[in-house]
């Protein structure tokens, strides 16, 4: 099965199995990544479901939109490689690719 | 955001009431021509008889949401009082000193990952059996009239009673909610209001929160007397073995209530008038039971029920916003409701279309403060929305809205006429 693999704030890695057709984060989510808040739902509205994307997949992703880009700006966090998990779509292309869980915002 | 520019402060914005009236009727009927001017003219500006900054359209409305210098405290107003010793500390002042507006960022941000699992899908998705018995039995009473008035059949009786039950309070103590703590809450804590009356609003939500700090003790004592809501509220511990006080939750539930006795209100009616007024959306919406999330978003854009913004932010420091020097300590209004309708961001905003994208929606706010209820909130519209379109497929509005002019917050209708049709 295609998998996720991340990286939670306490740097521990694991596998999360992927569905095609879900976002990212709601991989996350199901795969019980709970310090991803995603409080808007996934309409891209509060940026707490930021991820950092390891650079080998990062320039495979679908460009970001104003929008995605304008919420990241209000993060203390964003990297080069930042993205909002709901605005991507999970798929087998993204199999193995790994995601890291930023610092907590504002702590 | 960019640094202070003593330069800015010559170009001083200012409006008067004579530019934006929200109390002025004709406003609260029609707010479009003038929410378009002040996004076209006065983006940002000094309203000189409110002693606040205006802050509109979608780009400054989203940054001074998230900006880290714009506080929600009311300790960062310049004309705050002097905090009393805590000493003196009434259950108000306790419950305020932990609340989300008031504690430090960093504070904040332990409260909202301690609460958040609460909120969460899975637990609002155990609370939705009752709520939606509350809203069937709030149905059944409307009954089967040709014509009554969403407003007060509707839009006054489901909100409170639904946090109430969130919570596990029992319905005796609704009124205690709604009249009580809720009504007095918004108005204690709005800096809009001359400091007399607002203490008067302190005095009215002690009874309310002496009720609910009984009632958190007894859960703490016992978490099964606790809901799933309440239960996990007082147990969730995070890996550091941190977990929140009796006062931080009462802090967390007064905010609940509050913001369920205000904006939830308004969430029936304009859904409501939003479908009715909109046949062609309607339809689409039939067809396509699983746009309701969209479809309730999209309603509550274009309905722009807010006169004034939410909470109001105080500056830490002299900060630029949009031109203006917004000055440490001065009052800044976040007037929402433009930025559901700003052109620049909404193409055609007074059109009603359920297949928009919502994407960089700020309905529910935006940065830190961002609505931790909204699961709550779409839970209740969507719930409503079914059962009305069961009982009533063939409603239609009668008759022109009308409003609760004296609300200092919203514009709220007092009476939304529907025609059953059922005979």
């Amino acid at each position: 099965m295609p998998k996720l693999i991340v990286t939670t704030r306490d740097g521990a890695t694991g596998e999360i199995e992927g569905v095609a057709g879900l976002s990212v984060m709601e991989t996350l989510k199901n795969g019980g990544v709970d310090e991803l808040l995603a409080q808007c739902g996934g309409c891209c509205s509060c940026a707490t479901c930021h991820v950092h994307v390891d650079e080998a997949f990062f320039g495979r992703l679908p460009p970001l939109s104003d929008d995605e880009d304008q919420l990241l700006d209000t993060s203390q966090y964003r990297a080069a490689t930042s993205r909002l998990s709901c605005q991507l779509r999970f798929d087998p292309e993204l199999d193995g690719m790994k995601l890291t869980i930023p610092p907590e915002e504002w702590a | 955001m960019a640094e202070a520019d003593p330069g800015v402060a010559r170009q001083r914005a200012e409006i008067d009431f004579s530019i934006f009236n929200p109390y002025d009727p004709d406003f609260v009927r029609d707010p479009y021509p003038t929410w378009n001017r002040l996004m076209d003219d006065y983006p940002v500006a000094w309203h000189r008889d409110m002693q606040a900054w205006m802050v509109t359209t979608h780009k400054y409305c989203f940054e001074a949401l998230g900006s880290p210098k714009f506080s929600t405290s009311y300790h960062d107003y310049k004309h705050a009082p002097p905090p009393r010793p805590e000493s003196e500390w009434n259950e108000f002042d306790r419950a305020m000193e932990y609340s989300f507006t008031v504690v430090k960022p960093g504070e904040h941000m332990r409260l909202r990952k301690l609460t958040q699992p609460a909120f969460s899908r899975a637990v609002m998705d155990q609370i939705e059996d009752k709520i939606r018995d509350l809203i069937v039995q709030c149905f059944n009473d409307i009954g089967t009239p040709d014509e009554f008035n969403v407003a007060t059949d509707i839009a006054q009786r489901i909100p409170i009673p639904s946090i109430a039950r969130m919570i596990g309070v029992p319905k005796e103590a609704d009124d205690l909610f709604e009249h009580g703590l809720g009504f007095n809450l918004l108005r204690a804590t709005n800096p809009l209001y001359p400091h007399e009356e607002r203490m008067e609003y302190v005095r009215g939500t002690l009874p309310g929160f002496r009720y609910l700090a009984e009632m958190v003790a007894e859960i703490r004592a016992d978490p099964s007397k606790g809901n799933g809501f309440m239960k996990t509220l007082v147990t969730t511990v995070d890996e550091t073995g941190d977990c929140l006080t009796d006062w931080e939750i009462l802090a967390m539930m007064s905010a609940l209530v509050a913001a369920g006795a205000d904006t939830v209100v308004d969430l029936h009616t304009v859904i409501i008038e939003a479908l009715l007024s909109h046949p062609e959306q309607r339809q689409y919406l039939r067809e396509n039971p699983q746009a309701m999330e969209m479809a309730i978003l999209e309603m509550l854009r274009w309905g722009g029920q807010g006169k004034l913004g939410s909470t109001p932010r105080f500056p830490i420091e002299d900060t630029e916003l949009g031109g203006q020097l917004l000055g440490k300590g001065e009052t800044i209004v976040i007037l929402n409701s433009t930025a559901w309708n700003d052109p620049r961001k909404w193409p055609d905003p007074r059109r009603l279309d359920f297949r928009r994208s919502q994407s960089g929606n700020i309905i529910f706010g935006a940065g830190p403060h961002f609505c931790i209820g909204l699961n709550l909130v779409k839970a209740q519209g969507k719930i409503m929305l079914e059962e009305f379109e069961k009982r009533f497929p063939d409603a239609e509005l009668v008759g022109e809205p009308e409003y609760d002019m004296s609300h200092f917050n919203a514009r709220r209708m007092s009476k939304l006429m529907v025609r059953t049709n059922l005979r």
